[in-house]
């Protein structure tokens, strides 16, 4: 069967002004229907940069490798550049929701019309049926006086309503491929619950792939079927959502997981991984992990081992580096 | 049980713990709010008749939804926020500051017993000035210190402490992490030699393996300076880990209070039971146990009659779904304190 989306050796660069940057190195992943594929790392490892470039809105000082390849749907999007072929991605086929709601209405126009207009651009449809599939779609993520809500601005709207307001908005074109990026991070506990389970439903519903990108590894537990693991920019560690939390096999993986606060072992202490994530101008060369690895093999600390992820158990990859490292930490 | 005339005295669990360093007597903090200049003046409850004790030495937790009222009473406690009714006194060694009467000299001395920690490291640090000049501010504002060289010496000092390389004392805010961040706001609070840190939100900001450091060094200097802490936060696994005493908040009140082991293994007020259970399990097996809580935080301009979390309750009693139990905290257990609408 093949895949809904499919990235294959996905480098993305950024030229800046100090140098080349690179961001995204050699990545590889794909999403079939109705799947999570979680994405985790922290802030600079490249999780975002990785799901703009499947809607190309990385900024335009982007440079992508010639040999990679973003299939959806059985075409390279990293090859679209005309308009028409990219507005098949943006909104179209693929749909995305952002971390702060707030910022990503703007501000001053009522949130109906937002919904309406890109319905427009994407349907063949007139405006009074945007409104009424607009409508509908707020009632069934849950917003009471869907109605009321549709002539409102998106400040008088919560968090928690505003966010289910964006997904209402995400999901009206009926997208395969959704791109959630860190959708609940800004929220409160409470209202992160009632957002994973609506992100649940709609997703056995319309049987879409979804990316779901975040840092918390809990929320990746509650949502994800797969799960990769980045650092850097580069995926350390690949696989089913159940392998990688309860038997993760790269330093990085395990560190995460320690440095986690879990409120039913209150006794364990909490370990944080040493150091800073290294910046992306000065990458470290072979395994990136190195300069943090708590149990670096004298081959991986000299950066002698290139990233490579190698399949440990079935559909559970993991870098060569880190499977060294991994063992000598036992 | 027995019910509550004015104060509670939370025995914690942890020893080591001594008198009462903050002691904060039924505080209410209202805010004026006009939607218009037309409008009827309102009267926005952010804070209601709060009585907490905060021990020497003790890490006091103060957990809530955003919107409960966390960060006022913490900047209330601080003299930043003005008082409404009630009283919030300062326990020093020769003498007691009585927050609701002070004079400008009490107040400045005050300011250098208590400080305070920011959330977000990016936007509390002046991207002018050095990292020395930042840490060295509230010295010079206070004039604490009297030559530059005796300002440099407890700069370096504290730096060191909070972990920070000397040399980095001349860069600017931008060459640094996160984290790095973080452990220079720690330094500036903690340079003037302060009794009592309250940490707003201090990791919310920080990626989990730079959060377990901040919070280790949190812990580390409390050893060291002998510190207090009020520590603010939304996320109950990090208060539950570094937290001996916590009080859960909802909507201005606290609605359950006691060490926090047994409070968190033993939870009675519904709302907290509720919040425990909305935590992301990291266990892929045990999806979806969260007991949901329908709708959103009321809004402080007309709070619910009666137990203000009746609205959102998932199993309300007949007496508190029609609001007729008024808020009030019982001790069920030693030291652990429910809101009374919840016990019955």
């Amino acid at each position: 069967m093949s895949h809904l989306l499919e990235v294959k050796n996905l480098d993305v660069k950024f030229n800046t002004d100090e140098g080349q940057i690179t961001a995204v190195e050699n990545v590889s992943l794909s999403v079939d229907q109705g799947e999570v594929l979680g994405i985790v790392g922290e802030s600079g490892s490249g999780k975002s940069v990785t799901a703009k470039s499947i809607m190309q809105l990385n900024p335009g000082n982007t440079i992508y490798n010639d040999n990679a390849e973003i299939i959806l749907d059985n075409e390279n999007t990293l090859k679209f550049s005309s308009k028409n072929d990219l507005k098949k991605i943006r909104g179209g086929k693929v749909s995305m929701i952002f971390q702060e709601p707030m910022a990503s209405f703007a501000p001053a126009i009522k949130i109906g019309n937002q919904m309406v207009e890109q319905l427009l651009i994407h349907k063949n449809i007139n405006k009074d049926q945007a409104k009424s599939i607009s409508i509908d779609m707020l009632n069934r993520v849950g917003i009471a006086d869907a109605e009321k809500r549709f002539n409102q601005y998106a400040f008088e709207l919560s968090g928690g309503m505003r966010q289910r307001a964006m997904i209402a908005m995400a999901l009206s074109t009926m997208p395969k491929l959704l791109l959630a990026d860190e959708p609940t991070t800004a929220l409160d506990v409470t209202i992160q619950a009632q957002v994973i389970n609506l992100i649940k439903d709609i997703i056995k519903e319309y049987q879409m792939g979804v990316i779901f990108i975040t840092h918390d590894l809990g929320v990746i537990a509650q949502v994800a079927d797969q799960v990769a693991v980045m650092y850097l920019g580069s995926v350390v560690e690949q696989g089913p959502v159940n392998e990688i939390l309860k038997n993760p096999k790269h330093p990085y993986t395990k560190g995460l997981l320690q440095a986690l606060p879990d409120i039913n072992n209150l006794d364990a202490p909490l370990s944080p991984i040493p150091g800073n994530i290294p910046s992306p101008l000065d990458r470290p060369t072979g395994c990136v992990f190195r300069t943090r690895c708590p149990h670096h093999n004298p081959d991986g600390k000299d950066g002698k081992i290139e990233m490579k992820l190698i399949e440990v158990e079935s559909g559970h990859w993991v870098d060569q580096c880190g499977i060294k490292c991994g063992k000598n930490g036992q | 049980m027995s019910q509550v005339t004015g104060s509670i005295n939370v025995e914690s669990s942890v020893v080591k713990m001594g008198n009462n360093l903050i002691s904060v007597n039924n505080v209410s903090v209202n805010f004026d709010y006009q939607e218009n200049f037309i409008s009827k003046k309102q009267k926005i409850h952010a804070v209601n008749n709060i009585n907490i004790k905060i021990k020497k030495g003790s890490f006091f937790g103060l957990v809530g939804e955003s919107g409960s009222g966390k960060t006022t009473l913490g900047r209330a406690i601080l003299g930043a926020n003005k008082i409404s009714s009630g009283n919030v006194i300062f326990h020093d060694d020769e003498r007691d500051y009585d927050l609701t009467n002070m004079n400008k000299q009490d107040l400045r001395d005050y300011r250098k017993k208590a400080q305070l920690i920011f959330q977000d490291p990016y936007a509390a640090l002046s991207p002018r000035m050095t990292v020395r000049d930042i840490i060295a501010e509230p010295l010079e504002v206070m004039k604490i210190t009297s030559s530059r060289q005796e300002t440099d010496e407890r700069v370096r000092d504290i730096a060191a402490k909070c972990r920070l390389n000397i040399e980095h004392l001349r860069r600017f805010p931008h060459a640094f992490s996160g984290g790095q961040r973080q452990r220079i706001s720690i330094a500036r609070a903690l340079v003037s030699n302060p009794k009592f840190i309250v940490a707003d939100e201090s990791v919310a900001a920080l990626d989990v393996s730079i959060q377990a450091d901040i919070l280790n060094l949190l812990k580390q200097l409390q050893t060291e300076l002998n510190l207090t802490y009020l520590f603010i936060s939304h996320d109950l696994s990090v208060v539950a880990h570094v937290c001996d005493v916590v009080a859960v908040m909802y909507l201005g009140h606290i609605v359950e209070m006691g060490p926090s082991r047994e409070l968190f293994k033993n939870p009675k007020h519904s709302y907290t039971k509720a919040l425990l259970s909305s935590i992301p399990s990291i266990d892929p097996e045990k999806r979806s146990e969260a007991i949901e809580l329908r709708g959103e935080i009321p809004s402080a301009l007309n709070p619910p009659s009666g137990c203000v979390f009746r609205t959102r309750c998932p199993n309300p009693g007949v007496d508190c779904k029609g609001g007729e139990i008024k808020m009030g905290l019982t001790e069920v257990e030693p030291g652990h304190w429910v809101d009374q609408c919840c016990v019955i």
